[in-house]
């Protein structure tokens, strides 16, 4: 089981803060966000990563879409910290 | 730095000298109990003074009365990268500590968010450390916030863009 978080106005964005997926063995950080996204949120996360408004992390360390994720992983994305 | 010093924190507190850490509905009574001990503690190494920034929530912004913060952490990234930039001047053989402190939940206006004390060996020190501190808290830790004002409420992105909700 991989936990997926959302921060931020992320949540907005997508509906959700949290979700759980099931994922028996690795798969590609992006195959796992076709997952769990519908099509018009995934671009939009794709796209404000390009930009670098929103990191993806993996056990609290960034990752890339090409990066494995495995099970029991945590995955959070996360936009701008907003801190003080 | 002598492995004396820093002992008997407050309960929130570690035994060390330079730490840093989220705490749920950061409280005045824990920043004066903060500020008495790091300079009792640090005062028998030979600091005579700490340098404070302490951040609390506006009750105004853009003409809109503010109703509350809501602050979420990523935990336990934000303590540990609050702890970490913390830690890193620990090396510095000018300061006595470095304590960080910065709070998670509802925050109403006029309660602390962020407090930041250095005990150093001179005000230069210790000034000059507080100010890039709190500049590293702002754009490092996993820590968001959500302005609940009059007039709607609005995600912080990085150091003041507002994103507003949808209503």
């Amino acid at each position: 089981m991989v936990m997926v978080k959302v921060f931020g106005y992320l949540i907005d964005i997508v509906g959700w803060t949290n979700k759980s997926i099931d994922v028996k063995n690795s798969i590609k950080l992006y195959d796992l966000l076709e997952a769990i996204l519908r099509d018009n949120d995934l671009r939009r996360i794709l796209q404000l990563v390009n930009d670098g408004q929103v990191k993806i992390l993996s056990n609290g360390v960034e990752i890339k879409l090409n990066d494995w994720v495995f099970p029991s992983d945590e995955i959070a994305i996360i936009p701008l910290p907003s801190g003080g | 730095m002598s492995s004396s010093i820093c002992i008997d924190p407050p309960p929130f507190l570690e035994r060390e000298c330079f730490q840093g850490r989220i705490i749920d509905g950061l409280s005045y009574e824990q920043l004066f109990l903060t500020l008495e001990w790091l300079s009792k503690t640090t005062a028998s190494e030979g600091s005579g003074g700490l340098s404070v920034f302490m951040g609390f929530v506006k009750g105004v912004i853009e003409n809109s009365k503010v109703l509350k913060l809501i602050y979420t952490s990523y935990e336990p990234y934000a303590s540990i990268m609050l702890d970490k930039i913390a830690k890193s001047y620990s090396l510095n053989p000018n300061l006595y500590g470095v304590i960080i402190l910065h709070t998670n939940g509802v925050a109403l206006p006029g309660s602390p968010t962020l407090f930041v004390a250095v005990s150093g060996k001179t005000r230069k020190d210790s000034l000059d450390v507080v100010k890039e501190v709190v500049e590293r808290v702002k754009k490092e830790p996993p820590i968001f916030k959500l302005e609940v004002r009059e007039d709607g409420e609005y995600w912080i992105l990085g150091d003041g863009k507002r994103v507003a909700r949808p209503k």
